[in-house]
């Protein structure tokens, strides 16, 4: 870089008028600008272009770290030279010769080790820009108070009601923390020093003294313990400690207040319970339309002292959970009852139990026309009119179907009691 | 900039060095707080991945200590009687109902609440892609394996601190998914049905649940993310940050900032970013409003239930699965065993494997410090897309039903789309990825031997015409490059302190024994170490 003449002025003595560069390939490699674009462009003080700045940050034309000192700046040419758009055949220009590989730079010169680091930011060299980089990270410090107090002001003084509030709250909070963190990163960015700390790594591994060390006295230490010596030492503290282990399984097992038993395997439904709503309103013939559906749930059979019958709706969260069962009243006709359970359903009326059977999700989801039942877990798609088979879809069983019957004065009541299966997601003791 | 001779002691020291000093005297601390201050971190905005999902922790923290103070994780039944009107004297578990008054009744209650659930989101979101950073640049192998274990850990553990929270508020949507969550325990095979009723301490909804869910949620699973998140900082911080290549870059040093000031001071202010962005979305962006949902019922389910995005995967696994179920023997292994406990066993366990495996397969048993491009590595990178497109139909697939509808498309065919598209899609992503690797290690390869083109076309005397090309610039470092250490310490001379040679330590011990009372002895203080 020491032998590059100063900017449009081909210096006397520099090779540029006399030797133009053999034209050829090898040479002309060079010529072009190494950013990308052809040097022609580059105008004699890169910085006083803040398009060609903001493109190419990272100066590679060698200038030195003070910026304004443009003299002893790369391979540029000459202010006002422009070679115009490149043109077939056109021949270098004669400020070409400046740029000759033997007299340009490439990489910011052998004497900077090829390292030449981005630009200094103007809060380097310039009091006025640091002040203003100062007063802007100020601004945003003070912003962060204006949140924190925005914050507390609508904490305390606004009404929790309000829609306001929570946006409010948010906002705040977001200028807040916000601000002091704008704040915290421009600080590092403008006012600390930008340099790049190099560090050694080490190896992990140690040395093979040390090893050879460390595992001898822990065997040393180990044959001091006897364990290889007393084997019934050895034995019994094995036994003992796998014994203590295996009380982990007593917390484990206390978990649970009840064993599973055959609790999968029923329901609340029995004998006689009544068809009743979430709203406690016992399910009659002619309450349902045609292709209508409703949720059911069991409302138990009591007899009382002087020997009358009243129902009991368990609508509570353990029956809803396993006795939800979905009532659809078919139009006539179309049910193809499966063999044995051709009296199972009253007047078009049919009534299967909710809970999906591949994941427990309620099977809500009812198609008046396909007489489809869709979970909305998992679109598993159950056939009413085929005995609620799985057409499609993960769940693989049929939902378990409730004998209904109707008594005297038109009630549905389940007329053999529980489901004749499990009800909901299979499980492995389940045939 | 450079390193320095030793500055002198101050001997008038101000409040600060004397702390410093006080705190030397009792743990000798200076080495360790010289070493670490100085510690360099590299600089790439990749690295910053993990640090969100370190700061969305920290928020979770912060925020969930603020709603426990209100929440009350009980499943006793109580009738609603807050200002939400369209919930007044419906009876629900005390844990909606203290959720809703949260919401509805507690100062700043729903704000915290919102930022809770966003920032847990984030946290599951930022850990997914800081392992996809982590996989695609190859920062893994040896010797960082096992920071990349507990990185699975992490996820695993993230991923069920999520639900659980989620599950919490006992609205529909979370009942629902409780209620998924029982059948999947149910359906291992031989000890489901025990695994099931001792989670839920009886048969679904159970008994008491909610306090349970709750001991989970707020001790025993950020207990374990604590202590994970602090071995996965603590090996980070012994075995330095990895790096790409550039200038000046080798296996054996790091080039970055120095901790303190510029690596602590840019941290601070990322983590006050993270946290103003999540507090907007807190504030701004409603989530899971419970209130629309209503508690929970066994019997009722709301359309177009969605999970959290990171359990989304397992529904759609769930949705795509085909209905087979073995039944023999007088036993049954359910056909929601496969796609929600077998498939995250086999996806999470050869996550945690890879790293063996790679180093297995390609018999790398070399350490790196230096991160790969994912093109450096077309096999790993292809495998990589492979993965992530097998997820992306999962997840697509849990949502499947809103898709369908949205668009008008049947869902029948959405879910054959999915079962077909994940056995097609991940090969596909594989041979396309593997190919754009090779093709771009082509282009490099030319660029290296012929240079950059130019777009400068001359003519030679033979009249053919030829494009200029000019070789490949050597990347130059940003900043002046500079020692780690500003100031350079003497060479330990056996005592390690590297105050003074030998003599004068020896001289200085004999001063200060000699003039015990005086204050002279001050200087010599790190001698009597």
């Amino acid at each position: 870089m020491s032998d590059q003449t100063g900017p449009g002025t081909p210096g006397p003595g520099g090779p540029g008028d006399q030797d133009r560069p053999e034209d050829s390939a090898s040479e002309r490699m060079h010529y072009a600008g190494y950013q990308g674009e052809p040097a022609d462009k580059a105008d004699q003080d890169s910085m006083s272009s803040i398009f060609h700045r903001a493109k190419h940050p990272v100066d590679t034309s060698g200038a030195p770290a003070k910026g304004s000192d443009v003299a002893a700046g790369g391979p540029e040419i000459s202010a006002g030279t422009h070679d115009g758009p490149e043109a077939l055949g056109t021949p270098p220009h004669q400020t070409d010769s400046t740029r000759n590989p033997q007299h340009t730079v490439m990489r910011g010169g052998a004497g900077s080790g090829g390292v030449t680091p981005r630009r200094p930011r103007s809060a380097d060299h310039d009091r006025r820009a640091e002040r203003r980089a100062e007063r802007v990270i100020a601004l945003w410090f003070m912003l962060s108070v204006v949140g924190t107090v925005g914050f507390v002001i609508t904490n305390f003084v606004g009404d929790k009601h309000k829609e306001y509030y929570t946006p409010c709250l948010g906002s705040a909070l977001g200028i807040a923390v916000g601000g002091l963190g704008i704040g915290l990163i421009l600080w590092a960015k403008r006012l600390m020093p930008h340099e790049q700390a190099v560090q050694e790594r080490h190896e992990f591994t140690s040395a093979k003294e040390e090893i050879a060390v460390t595992e001898a006295e822990i065997a040393d230490g180990f044959a001091d313990t006897g364990l290889t010596r007393f084997p019934l030492l050895r034995r019994t503290l094995l036994g003992a400690g796998t014994v203590l282990g295996g009380l982990v399984v007593v917390p484990l097992l206390n978990l649970t207040n009840a064993k599973p038993g055959k609790k999968l395997d029923h329901t609340s439904w029995v004998k006689g319970a009544r068809l009743v709503t979430e709203e406690g309103r016992y399910v009659k013939l002619g309450d349902v339309s045609i292709g209508g559906i409703e949720t059911v749930f069991p409302a138990i059979p009591v007899t009382g002292a002087n020997g009358q019958v009243s129902y009991q709706a368990k609508t509570d969260l353990h029956t809803k959970a396993d006795s939800t069962t979905i009532l659809i009243r078919l139009p006539p006709g179309v049910d193809r009852p499966r063999k044995g359970r051709e009296n199972w359903s009253v007047d078009g009326h049919v009534a299967y139990s909710k809970i999906c059977s591949h994941a427990g999700c309620p099977v809500s989801l009812y198609e008046q026309q396909t007489h489809h039942l869709l979970c909305p877990c998992h679109q598993s798609v159950f056939d009413v009119l085929d005995g609620c088979r799985a057409i499609f879809g993960p769940a693989s069983r049929s939902l378990p179907q409730l004998a209904i019957a109707a008594d005297s004065d038109g009630y549905l009541y389940a007329r053999n009691g529980d489901y004749d299966e499990p009800v909901g997601a299979a499980f492995w003791e389940r045939s | 900039m450079t390193t320095a001779s030793p500055p002198d002691f101050v001997k008038r020291p101000g409040p600060v060095r004397k702390l410093n000093r006080a705190a030397d005297e009792r743990f000798g601390t200076q080495a360790g707080l010289r070493r670490n201050l100085n510690k360099v971190f590299p600089d790439h905005w990749s690295f910053m991945i993990g640090e969100i999902a370190l700061y969305s922790f920290v928020i979770l923290l912060l925020t969930g200590i603020y709603l426990t103070l209100f929440f009350d994780p009980s499943n006793t039944e109580v009738v609603y009687n807050g200002s939400y009107v369209p919930l007044k004297g419906v009876e629900m578990s005390r844990a909606y109902a203290s959720t809703l008054d949260i919401s509805f009744d507690t100062r700043a209650g729903l704000v915290f609440r919102q930022i809770h659930h966003w920032a847990a989101l984030i946290f599951v979101a930022s850990i997914i892609v800081h392992l996809m950073r982590v996989f695609f640049t190859g920062a893994y192998r040896k010797p960082r394996e096992v920071n990349w274990l507990i990185g699975v850990g992490l996820l695993i553990l993230g991923i069920l601190e999520g639900f659980a929270g989620y599950s919490l508020p006992d609205d529909l949507l979370s009942g629902t998914g409780l209620r998924i969550a029982a059948s999947i325990a149910q359906s291992i095979p031989i000890i489901g049905t025990w695994a099931s009723f001792m989670v839920f301490n009886g048969e679904f909804p159970g008994a008491n649940f909610l306090p349970r869910l709750y001991v989970v949620h707020i001790l025993l699973v950020p207990g374990v993310l604590l202590a994970l998140i602090g071995a996965h900082l603590a090996i980070l911080w012994q075995q330095k940050h990895t790096d790409f290549p550039g200038p000046g870059k080798t296996e054996h040093n790091v080039i970055g900032h120095r901790v303190f000031p510029i690596f602590a001071v840019k941290s601070g202010g990322f983590f006050m970013m993270t946290f103003a962005m999540i507090a907007l979305l807190g504030g701004l962006a409603q989530i899971n409003p419970i209130w629309m949902f209503g508690p929970y019922d066994p019997s009722m389910v709301s359309s177009a239930s969605q999970p959290d995005w990171y359990i989304g995967f397992l529904d759609g696994s769930t949705r795509l699965m085909p209905p087979w179920e073995f039944r023999g023997l007088g036993h049954t292994v359910p056909a929601v065993f496969w796609p929600t406990a077998v498939l995250p066993g086999i996806l999470f366990t050869l996550l945690a494997i890879w790293p063996f495996l790679e180093a297995r397969f390609t018999g790398d048993t070399k350490s790196h410090n230096l991160l790969q491009r994912p093109r450096e590595a077309p096999t790993r990178t292809a495998l990589g897309a492979m993965a992530i497109s097998f997820y992306l139909v999962l997840w697509i697939s849990g949502g499947n039903d809103v898709i369908a509808k949205t668009f008008s498309i049947s869902l029948n065919a959405m879910t054959w789309a999915g079962r077909i598209g994940l056995l097609v899609v991940p090969p596909i992503a594989y041979a396309v990825t593997k190919k754009l690797c090779l093709n771009l290690q082509d282009k490099d390869a030319e660029i290296e031997h012929h240079g950059i083109e130019t777009g400068i076309i001359r003519q030679l005397p033979n009249g053919e015409f030829v494009e200029d090309h000019r070789p490949k610039p050597e990347p130059v470092p940003d900043y002046p490059m500079v020692p780690t250490d500003r100031y350079a310490l003497p060479a330990a001379n056996g005592h390690g302190d590297g105050h003074g040679t030998g003599i004068a330590r020896r001289a200085g011990k004999a001063v200060s024994g000699f003039f015990v009372e005086e204050k002279d002895k001050e200087p010599e203080a790190p001698g009597k170490h």
